[in-house]
Parts: C-alpha cells; sequence; structure tokens
C-alpha cells in the first residue's frame, strides 16, 4: 500500500518509521500567496500531484497551517476531489486525522459537507488509529470515493464572500463558459491566445470554480446542439469600440475570436490603471471616445460594460456609475451611435435606466448564479451575436445623426430672410430633420416609424418645391388644376420656363411622365406615372396630356431635375417611394401589395438627398 | 493605540459595515488624495507615515507586487501586524513567524469582526489578529491549537513508549510546564479548581502525564462550552 501525509509539521504522524519522506508532504502556503492558488499550484503540477499519482490513501491533517481553526485539511481535500487533471487519483481515500469529531468539525467549519461523503474517514491522533487504518484498508474495508455524480450533488460550496459584488467571477466565469462552448479550432491562432488567456485566470484555480465546473461537465454536451461558432456577417466591415474592464483579461482575446471572419474591425479602450480613481479614468476613456468620434472612420458602434471601476460595484447613484457616464457622453456626442451594454450584472432597474439613455441592445454576460444548462449558455452566447447584430443593422443612424447635425448648421437657407418659415420648420430644433431622426433612433425596424419618416420627407421635400424662390407653376383657371404654366429658379438665379401655355389648348414642355405600374402595386390597380421622358428641347403637347397638371409630382420632378440636378434614376425611386407614401403610409388604399414594405435605407436615401440638396456651399 | 485602514474603494467600506468606523478614534481610513500621497511616498520607500500605526491593514489589490513588498518589508523589521484584504481571497490565513501577518477576504474584513478587533485593539492596548480573522471564536483556535499541541505530544511519548526502535526527541515532549506552550491570551480561563494548582507553578516545573490530562480535560470542556 502506497500511503501519503499531508501535514504541516503539527503531527506526531511524520515520524519516517510511519511515513518515509517520499509519503510526506509539507504544506506550507508561501508568504503572501492565496490558499486556493498555492493548492492548485501543488496539485496542477506541483509536488503534490507528483506524490499523489503513486499513493492509494492519503492521510491529510485537518488543520495545515499555524491556526487550527482555519482547517486548510479540508479545503484541500476539496480540491483533491474536485482538481480534473488528477483523474482517478481525485476519488482516493482520505483520512483527516483531528483531536474533534465529526460533529465538531461540522459545527464549527463553514463548509463541512465533504465530511459526510464517502471515501472520507477521521481518526484521532493515535498510533493505535494509524496502524488500525493500515489493517482497515488491507482488508478492503477502507474504501474511495465510489459515486462522484452522489458527491458533487451532496456537497456545497460557497463562493468567495464578497461575490456579490465581485464580477471579476462572473466574467471569468463566462469567458469559461463561452470558450467551452466553441468548437475547437486550434489551428486558429486567435482561438489559441483565448485558449491561453483562459489558462491563466486566477478564478479557474479556485476551489468554488472547480466546484462550479464539475456540477457542470456533468451536464450533456450535444456537439450538434452545444456548440457555437461566431458568426457574424452583418457586421461585415463595421468597426467596433470595446470599452470593458477585463479587457486585458481574456475578453479582448474572446472578442477577437468572436468576431473573427467578420471582417468587422475591432478597437479596445485598455488601458485600465490600477491605481487611477475614477474621475479621471472616465476622462480618459472620453478622451479616447473623442479621438474617435471625430475620426474619418467613426466608430459608430459601442460594446460597453457598465462597471468600469471598482468603485462602481459601491456606487449607488447610478448616474455615477463609470459606463454609464461614458454612454452619456457617447449620446450626448452622437445620439445615433448604437450601443450594446454587455454586463455580468442582470439588475434590470438598470437596463431601465439604460434604455432612458438611448441604449436598446443588453447582453448578459453568463455568470454563476444564473447557469442553469448548456441551452442557456448558448441562448447566452446566440442573444450577444443577435443584440451586436441589431446594433449593428443601426449604425447608420449615427451617419444621419452627422448629416442632418450639418444640415442644421449649414443649409443653404440659414441666412435667407425670404425662407425663415422653411428653416424654422425643416433644420430648426424639433424641426421635421429632428423627427426623422428621433423616430429613427426610437426603433429602425418599425413598420410604421419608417411610414411616418417617409412622411416627413415628402413633407419637407414639397414644403421646399413649393418656395416661391424655388419654383412657380400656374393653374388654368378654366381648366381646374391644369397646368397653364411653370417654371423653377436654377440655382444660378435664372429661371428656367418647363411648361409655357400655348395657344389651342396646347402647352411647351420640357418633359413628359410615362405611365406604367410599380412592382409593388397589387395586379387591379391603374396605371400611374412611374417614370418621365426628357426632351432635347420644348415639346409643344396637348394641354390635356397625362399627367401634366399642377400636382406636387410635376413640381417635384421639375425642381429636381432641373434646379438641383438629381439623377433620373433617383427622381424614379422617389415617384415610386411617393406611390407608397400614398397608398401605404397616409391612406391604406389597398394598392400596393401587402409584403411590400420600405426601409430605413429608403429614409437614408432622403436624407442622403437632402444633403446634396440643401448643404451650404461654403466655397 | 492606532489602527491604519488603507482603501482605493472607500465605497465599499461603507457597503459592508453597519458602524460608524470613520467615527472610531484609534482608525484612520487613508484613502482619496491621503491614499495617492500614502502611494507616492511608498513609491519611494517612504514609510514615515505609518510609523504613528501600531496595525495597518490594506486592500491587497490597491497596491502593486513592488509596493505590496515594500510594506511587508516595513512590516517585517519591526514586526509590525499587517492585514492584506482582497475580494480575491478565497480562505483566511494568519501567519506570525516574521510578523503577524493576515490574509483575509474583503467582506470578512469588513464585518463585525473588525469592530471586535478594533474594541480588542482599544481595551488592551495590543494587537490580536485572531479576534479580526475568527470574531468570537478566536479563543477557540487557540484551545484547538494548544489541545492539538498536546495530543501530538502524547502520542510522541507512546510512541517512545512503545516502540524502542522509534527515536523522539525529549525536547519534542511535554516534561515542564513551559512546553505545553499556552497562550497567555488563553491562560486564565484554563484556571479552574483542578488545573490552578497545575498551572500556576513556575515555568520550569515538572509536568506528568497525569497532570497533563487533567489540563487537556479542561481544555476539552472550554472547547465544548464554546463552540
Amino acid at each position: 500500500m502506497n500511503k501519503l501525509l499531508i501535514h504541516n509539521n503539527n503531527t506526531s504522524f511524520n515520524r519516517t518509521e510511519l511515513f518515509s519522506i517520499e509519503e510526506q508532504f509539507v504544506f506550507d502556503v508561501d508568504f503572501d500567496k492565496d490558499v486556493d492558488l498555492y493548492i492548485n499550484e501543488n496539485l496542477d503540477n506541483g509536488d503534490l500531484k507528483k506524490k499523489l499519482e503513486n499513493v492509494d490513501i492519503i492521510f491529510i491533517k485537518v488543520s495545515l497551517s499555524q491556526n487550527y481553526l482555519e482547517y486548510l485539511g479540508i479545503r484541500l481535500s476539496y480540491h483533491i476531489r474536485l482538481t480534473k487533471s488528477l483523474g482517478a487519483k481525485s476519488l482516493i481515500p482520505i483520512v483527516f486525522i483531528a483531536e474533534e469529531s465529526i460533529q465538531f468539525l461540522g459545527l464549527t467549519y463553514s463548509e463541512p459537507s465533504i465530511l459526510f461523503t464517502g471515501g472520507i474517514y477521521l481518526i484521532k491522533e493515535k498510533l493505535e488509529n494509524y496502524t488500525k487504518v493500515l489493517e482497515l484498508f488491507a482488508e478492503g474495508k477502507i474504501k474511495s470515493l465510489d459515486n462522484f455524480s452522489h458527491f458533487i450533488e451532496s456537497i456545497f460550496v460557497s463562493p468567495p464572500a464578497n461575490y456579490q459584488s465581485h464580477h471579476s467571477i462572473a466574467n471569468e466565469w463566462a469567458l469559461f463558459r463561452y470558450f467551452s462552448m466553441f468548437k475547437k479550432d486550434e489551428k486558429n491562432v486567435k482561438y489559441i491566445a483565448l485558449n491561453k488567456k483562459i489558462l491563466q485566470l486566477d478564478y479557474v484555480k479556485t476551489l468554488y470554480f472547480k466546484y462550479l465546473e464539475r456540477k457542470v461537465s456533468r451536464q450533456n454536451f450535444n456537439p450538434k446542439k452545444h456548440i457555437y461558432t461566431p458568426s457574424l456577417s452583418a457586421v461585415q466591415q463595421k468597426t467596433i469600440g470595446i470599452i470593458d474592464d477585463e479587457i486585458n483579461k481574456g475578453w479582448m482575446a474572446f472578442y477577437d475570436y468572436f468576431f473573427d471572419g467578420s471582417a468587422a474591425k475591432t478597437y479596445y479602450f485598455n488601458d485600465f490603471r490600477k491605481e487611477e480613481n475614477r474621475e479621471n479614468q472616465i476622462i480618459r476613456i472620453q478622451n479616447w471616445l473623442t479621438d474617435n468620434i471625430k475620426a474619418n472612420n467613426a466608430i459608430d458602434m459601442y460594446i460597453i460594460d457598465l462597471r468600469l471601476h471598482d468603485d462602481d460595484f459601491s456606487e449607488v447613484d447610478f448616474d455615477k456609475i463609470s459606463g454609464v457616464q461614458i454612454i452619456k457622453y457617447i449620446k450626448c456626442k452622437n445620439p445615433g451611435i448604437q450601443i450594446v451594454v454587455s454586463t455580468a450584472s442582470n439588475k434590470v432597474w438598470n437596463f431601465q435606466k439604460c434604455l432612458r439613455l438611448g441604449v436598446s441592445h443588453f447582453a448578459i454576460k453568463e455568470s454563476p448564479e444564473t447557469y442553469n444548462s448548456r441551452e442557456e449558455s448558448i441562448f447566452s452566447l446566440n442573444h450577444l451575436s443577435k443584440e451586436i447584430t441589431k446594433a449593428s443593422n443601426k449604425t447608420f443612424v449615427a451617419e444621419v445623426y452627422r448629416k442632418i447635425s450639418t444640415l442644421k448648421s449649414e443649409n443653404i437657407f440659414i441666412s435667407d430672410s425670404d425662407n425663415k418659415n422653411i428653416q424654422e420648420l425643416v433644420f430648426e430644433k424639433n424641426g421635421l430633420l429632428d423627427q426623422i431622426l428621433n423616430l429613427l433612433i426610437i426603433d429602425s425596424n418599425s413598420d410604421s416609424i419608417i411610414n411616418q419618416c417617409l412622411l416627413l420627407c415628402f413633407q419637407i421635400l414639397e414644403n421646399y418645391c413649393d418656395l416661391s424662390t424655388i419654383s412657380s407653376f400656374g393653374n388654368d383657371n378654366r381648366s381646374g388644376s391644369r397646368l397653364s404654366s411653370g417654371f423653377v429658379w436654377l440655382k444660378s438665379n435664372e429661371k428656367k420656363d418647363i411648361f409655357i401655355n400655348q395657344p389651342n389648348q396646347k402647352i411647351s414642355t420640357w418633359f413628359e411622365l410615362k405611365e406604367g405600374k410599380f412592382d409593388i402595386q397589387n395586379e387591379n390597380t391603374n396605371e400611374t406615372p412611374t417614370s418621365f421622358e426628357v426632351f432635347p428641347e420644348m415639346k409643344i403637347v396637348s394641354a390635356y396630356h397625362s399627367g401634366l397638371d399642377a400636382s406636387s409630382m410635376v413640381k417635384m420632378i421639375s425642381v429636381l431635375y432641373f434646379r438641383d440636378n438629381i439623377s433620373k434614376i433617383k427622381i424614379e425611386r422617389i415617384m415610386e417611394l411617393r406611390y407608397y407614401r400614398s397608398n401605404v403610409a397616409a391612406h391604406l388604399t389597398g394598392k400596393v401589395k401587402s409584403n411590400q414594405k420600405i426601409s430605413s435605407n429608403d429614409i437614408v436615401f432622403f436624407i442622403e438627398l437632402f444633403f446634396f440638396m440643401f448643404k451650404l456651399d461654403k466655397s | 493605540m492606532k489602527i491604519a485602514i488603507i482603501e482605493d474603494r472607500i465605497g465599499r467600506l461603507e457597503q459592508y459595515i453597519d458602524f460608524e468606523l470613520k467615527e472610531c478614534k484609534s482608525v484612520k481610513i487613508i484613502t482619496g488624495s491621503e491614499f495617492d500621497s500614502f502611494i507616492a511616498n511608498l513609491k519611494v520607500n517612504d514609510t514615515k507615515i505609518l510609523d504613528q500605526f501600531q496595525c495597518i491593514a490594506s486592500h491587497r489589490s490597491a497596491l502593486s507586487n513592488e509596493l505590496r513588498d515594500t510594506l511587508k518589508e516595513y512590516c517585517r523589521k519591526i514586526r509590525k501586524p499587517l492585514i492584506f484584504f482582497s475580494g480575491g481571497i478565497t480562505s483566511s490565513v494568519l501567519k506570525d513567524t516574521e510578523f503577524p501577518f493576515l490574509h483575509i477576504n474583503s467582506k470578512e474584513f469588513y464585518s463585525e469582526s473588525l469592530q471586535m478587533f478594533i474594541e480588542a485593539c482599544e481595551e488592551q492596548n495590543a494587537v490580536n489578529l485572531l479576534v479580526l480573522q475568527f470574531g468570537r471564536k478566536w479563543k477557540l483556535s487557540l484551545l484547538l491549537n494548544l489541545r492539538n499541541n498536546i495530543a501530538i505530544a502524547l502520542n510522541k511519548q507512546k510512541l517512545k513508549n512503545e516502540y524502542a526502535n522509534i527515536e523522539v526527541d525529549e525536547r519534542e515532549l511535554i516534561k515542564r510546564l513551559r512546553d505545553l506552550q499556552i497562550n497567555s491570551l488563553i491562560k486564565p480561563d484554563l484556571i479552574n479548581e483542578r488545573t490552578e494548582g497545575i498551572l500556576s507553578g513556575n515555568d520550569f516545573d515538572s509536568i506528568n502525564t497525569d497532570q497533563i490530562l487533567i489540563v487537556k480535560s479542561t481544555i476539552n470542556q472550554l472547547i465544548i462550552e464554546m463552540s
């Protein structure tokens, strides 16, 4: 029988007559080293592991330090049972040496459950007890732990005492757990780097982690259901900023692998300084953000942890939390920038407050508190991926904001005293452009919001075309709305006639409308103007020529084509959108196929059009 | 008696403790700008500010490895009790070899035991880290140590008596009163009618096995009462 005695030079059994030098391990926690780290070092690759490999039974002194009540021998026994790398040796019989009864130890130790599990024995420090154990072992009456499943369900290991506020544990747990869901990808340098980072985490060496890991490893892993392969095609070519105080503890490696293959560019704020106060840290992050916001290739999407400084864990004022201050700063600079709050905290009230700041994407990092199953882990990863994708799809709002901001301060009407009304209506605070932006910020995926934006876009366009400094179109009094004449003011301030009334109910015109059907129209609807043909010179046509009336469409084509030099293709797109506006957004006439929707891209199209038309050319 | 608490996360202090630590006259909390200044001094090995304190408790994670070494070296030289507390510490361990040095989890540090510890320091004008580590059970740890030491010695005696081939040094056995190594903090508790005659003697008075067993029996009784 090969045996091992683990002690702290505090037993009479450490005589070489009872245990040879090779059969002894002196447990002595290094000065200023955590107990779990010390044990882990020795069990993982140290002397203790080597000695354990050759033994059949272990004697452990309950006390392995100067102070009996620390009961480090019991803690060591948990580690032996829960350390995966020990393999079958982790089940070995453990004989505690103590003057106390099991009941007494149970009463005076905070985590006594292991004492009441299989393969655990207790003797007092007497030679005859030692001899008896050897006899019983020889007779096969001292046994190893035979049912690990029962064991893991029978024991309980508490989280570190201040765990509730110590989010590092949740962060490290999430990293470890997410990594375990990835398919082995050992040819990928980013996968290897992530694996290396995870192995360096202190948390994976703690007893609590080992306990959770062994509980979890009993969960069935079904490769078909549980393997997660990062796939974020939506973020292609996007730039993503990541602000997380755990970034250097593995999360940078995680995101590097997570976005690997997505063609997204990631930028990290990774200069977290241990001794820096919160205020200074926030200022440095804000400076970093300012540089990025001003940059040509601005970052329009951030993944942010709420708690970025130790002070945040005890902060009771939500507004003072570092991540909240950073979110406010970003949203103040550009409310269209998308933010995914990724945090280990699951405090719902914080999310509600974030919503009020304009954040609409949240991902809760899996934590030991909330884990339950592989399904939940895969859900958590999928959820993170979905929130990033949704945020990525909304990054256009940041560019919309930039364009609108520019237009508000640099538009062609800004010093035009004749057109104060349109300046107020469209460009000033809470004007039509602001209304469009605010609607897009609320939800750019909602059909009703996009329809509302479309109405606002046409309101801008029609008001512009109606300005007397832009165009003038007259009606023939005898024939209602029939066009009598019309002209636009070119940018050179020259008047350009588009229609001229001629005798005998004729009209000279530069273009005529072409009728047809848009793809979006239902089959049983009438033809409608879908295009227009511009003549090389004015042509005389009948005044009753189809569509040539004083409608806003005719004015719009005239202004856009002849004054603002908008391409025919774009104008035809506006014509189609106008049809949609009239038959879906403003009135649901049933003329548009029910599966036809417009999207935020169409609103972006208008914003770009306005930018082209209304931006003041400073040169 | 003055105790320094070096804390960069002052909010945590308020979060964990429900007594007015700031009101304790014997406690000086070094935080905020004073903390920054303390760190700056420690970086140039200037520890003068610590001389006024009889015990130093510091948030371990607030200090770099180098600064922790500087602080440990300072305490080692003058055997000044040092406490490192941190959320990352999984088990509290007290070492008293070169100087009294306690590793303790932050939440255990900022607890009722801290108040007991401060009061004990003030009353006795001495630092007893066991009070901080175990709270009301601090004497229990000493009693268990003592009982264990007696058990070891008695077993060695038995080994010596029964196995001629096992060599046991006389110094490993309990022959005189002082060999019991009774901590002075618990000695008064051990004195009763049965032990008074044994324990009130001179350190060099001899003690026999029966007397040792009487003392052990008293220890057992006290352990039961305290647990």
